[in-house]
């Protein structure tokens, strides 16, 4: 596995964006929550 | 609909652009060409060049949004603005920094003031300057009225520094997507990955945008 990764290291460099890019989307995601929920109690 | 289409999108441009085998010869319609001395670093180009081309739209947009506030002054069209700028510089200073790491790789220096490097940096400088302007007028509708007119005067700056002064001055880095003579000059392959990616870093910045757009919006009726 370690030989495997060394010798591909673009699969590492692929995970770490795939890992980022789901942060991104997690952390956008949360705040568009938090948002609608701030928008609803603005409104009442 | 449209976060689960950008989640799945963004995720097969990453898999694509990244996992795609490269060829000197490629045979297959899934091969990359290599292309001499940038082979496997030429990926960033899948990045580098969407975050590059939405600072641009970014700081057009803050323009397009300043000049509405001028003509209706209304404060939601100035918080339309300060988000687009705002994202503009974000997305300048990812340009600038996957510009850099490839330099070091491409170039052995993070940074060595070529053209493109310079013009970038200029332009972030000028941006900068934009956010120094707003938080120092306390005033909401002075603050809008400022801030917009300094909108204008920088995007018009835009071009200048990040399509015309690299192409006019000798420089280390790569041509350019569309080259000197108005060509696309790519891979059948790279240029959907491309054109993928190009499309998919636009509707995160718009979902980002809307984002930024709905909490100022909120902090602005917080206020009145």
């Amino acid at each position: 596995m370690a030989d495997f990764l060394s010798q591909n290291s673009l699969y590492i460099v692929l995970i770490v964006v795939l890992v980022v890019w789901g942060g991104v989307f997690a952390y956008m995601n949360r705040i568009e929550s938090k948002i609608k929920k701030l928008e609803h109690s603005s409104k009442q | 609909m449209f976060k689960t289409l950008l989640f799945v999108w963004m995720t097969g441009v990453i898999v694509l652009a990244l996992g795609l085998p490269m060829s000197p010869q490629p045979r297959a319609w899934y091969e990359f060409p290599t292309i001499p001395s940038l082979e496997e670093k030429a990926r960033i180009m899948f990045f580098h060049v969407p975050t590059a081309w939405l600072s641009a739209v970014a700081f057009i947009m803050s323009m397009v949004y300043g000049i509405n506030y001028l003509r209706k002054k209304n404060l939601e069209d100035d918080v339309k603005s300060a988000a687009a700028a705002g994202l503009g510089f974000l997305f300048c200073f990812l340009a600038t920094a996957t510009g850099a790491i490839w330099a070091k790789f491409s170039w052995g220096t993070y940074w060595n003031w070529d053209p493109r490097q310079t013009s970038i940096f200029v332009l972030l400088l000028i941006y900068g300057a934009y956010f120094a302007l707003r938080s120092a007028i306390e005033v909401e509708e002075k603050r809008a009225t400022l801030s917009a007119v300094y909108a204008i005067i920088a995007a018009v700056t835009m071009p200048f520094f990040m399509f015309i002064m690299p192409r006019i001055r000798a420089s280390l880095h790569p041509e350019p997507i569309l080259n000197v003579q108005g060509k696309l000059d790519m891979n059948p392959t790279m240029l959907v990955v491309f054109l993928a990616s190009l499309a998919g870093f636009t509707g995160l910045y718009y979902w980002m945008w809307k984002l930024h757009v709905k909490v100022q919006t909120l902090e602005l009726h917080r206020q009145n």
